[in-house]
């Protein structure tokens, strides 16, 4: 979808039009439960997470920050502050939460994402995202995972450019090398 | 490399579940007689309020003219439900979705847990009750006071403060802080526990007579840093 086409369907969506909200879901749902497993304990927290994070969506709607006809980035930022208050956060939706299905299937995917075993790489990126800050952890995951450009990141966090430069070389020096060498080579 | 996908099955009610919100997204607050009365004090504020960092530590006592609610903004009161994740855009909105404003120090604490996560209930002792009077520019202007609160409040009160060890501030025996405080909303709790507003937002350390610091800085809530002498208005 274009971004133009996204920019519409959110005009529309905050205009009470349902079913724009919905695509808008249906376009950013799994990457931002993606973005969400990658900080969580469980699938179920990160299912938690995104029906937040899109219900909070709709919340604020009105101070949504829309980057480049996108409303991913902000998506992914305050998927990454309701992670860090899961429990909390759960208890203004729980009502909502509490009607959505639970299965008591092992989604295997999802699990197998959780622990790490499809990319080698992924208990390392997990465990060193979840020892970052908040800021750190956002910008790691809009730069280096979501691929979005620093310019791009530094407007959705609401912080200069140079921030941006500044904070991803002091992360890059300070995690793993092997993380180090991959987040080098996506953003520079 | 595998993509996961949020379950059909959930993504499907939680679908359903966004379009019914949309379509019946709540009308814009309306204005009742008490907002009008609030909006009266709002003008009468500027005349006679007497703001946050002149009255705080003050010795005159509490008891004066009864103060209306503030009127707050529209987006302040459309969640009346528990605070802990929202992310304010103003010290009136923090203010106004609190059912306490107090100056406290903190006295000691016991340990607990609550839905698996390991808390702390701290006893704070109040020397000081707040109502927000209303803004003058952008900033609130804080009345020190008694009763008119949500909640009754007096200095030499005790409140219990709800901290969750893994995420909230720690309220440390001996120091003061001045706290935005909302009800935990559980019914099983006393009338007289309460969380932080906005977990972490609504949370000030007295850092030296008057001047007081939001204990953490790293949260997206546009509201300031500091609180001190200088926001008289």
């Amino acid at each position: 979808m274009e971004a133009q086409e996204e920019q519409v369907l959110w005009g529309e969506a905050i205009a009470g039009d349902g079913e724009s909200f919905a695509r808008i879901f249906d376009l950013h749902r799994d990457r931002v439960f993606r973005h969400v497993l990658r900080l969580v304990e469980s699938v179920a927290d990160a299912e938690d997470t995104v029906a937040i994070a899109f219900m909070e969506l709709w919340r604020r709607r009105i101070d949504v920050r829309v980057v480049n006809g996108s409303v991913m980035p902000w998506l992914l930022v305050t998927a990454t502050y309701v992670t860090r208050n899961v429990r909390r956060s759960s208890l203004r939706y729980r009502e909502m939460l509490d009607r959505l299905p639970r299965s008591d299937v092992s989604r295997d995917a999802a699990q197998e994402f959780l622990g790490g075993s499809i990319d080698g790489l992924e208990p390392l990126l997990a465990s060193e995202l979840k020892s970052l800050g908040r800021q750190d952890q956002q910008m790691l995951s809009l730069v280096a995972l979501e691929g979005y450009t620093m310019a791009e990141t530094a407007e959705v966090l609401g912080i200069s450019l140079a921030a941006v430069k500044s904070r991803m070389h002091r992360l890059r020096r300070r995690l793993h090398p092997k993380l180090s060498a991959q987040i080098g080579e996506t953003t520079t | 490399m595998t993509h996961p996908t949020l379950d059909p099955e959930i993504a499907t009610a939680l679908r359903g579940e966004l379009i019914t919100t949309v379509t019946q997204k709540p009308a814009a607050k309306s204005h009742t007689a008490r907002n009008l009365i609030g909006a009266t004090a709002v003008v009468l504020g500027v005349a006679v309020a007497i703001p946050l960092g002149v009255r705080m530590g003050g010795s005159s006592p509490n008891g004066g003219a009864p103060f209306p609610e503030v009127t707050t903004t529209a987006e302040t009161s459309q969640d009346s439900g528990m605070s802990r994740a929202h992310i304010y855009n103003s010290l009136m909105e923090l203010a106004g979705d609190s059912s306490l404003v107090v100056k406290v120090t903190a006295s000691s604490s016991r340990g607990g847990t609550l839905g698996g996560a390991s808390t702390d209930e701290t006893r704070l002792e109040v020397a000081a009750c707040f109502d927000v009077g209303g803004v003058v520019g952008t900033q609130p202007v804080f009345h020190q006071q008694a009763t008119t609160g949500p909640d009754p409040c007096s200095p030499g009160d005790v409140v219990e403060v709800r901290t969750f060890r893994d995420y909230d501030i720690e309220l440390q025996e001996g120091d003061t802080y001045l706290l935005f405080l909302k009800h935990t909303g559980l019914p099983q709790d006393p009338s007289t526990l309460y969380y932080v507003t906005g977990a972490v937002a609504g949370a000030y350390k007295e850092v030296s007579s008057g001047t007081y610091e939001r204990s953490v800085t790293d949260v997206p809530d546009a509201i300031p840093l500091q609180l001190d002498n200088s926001d008289v208005a």
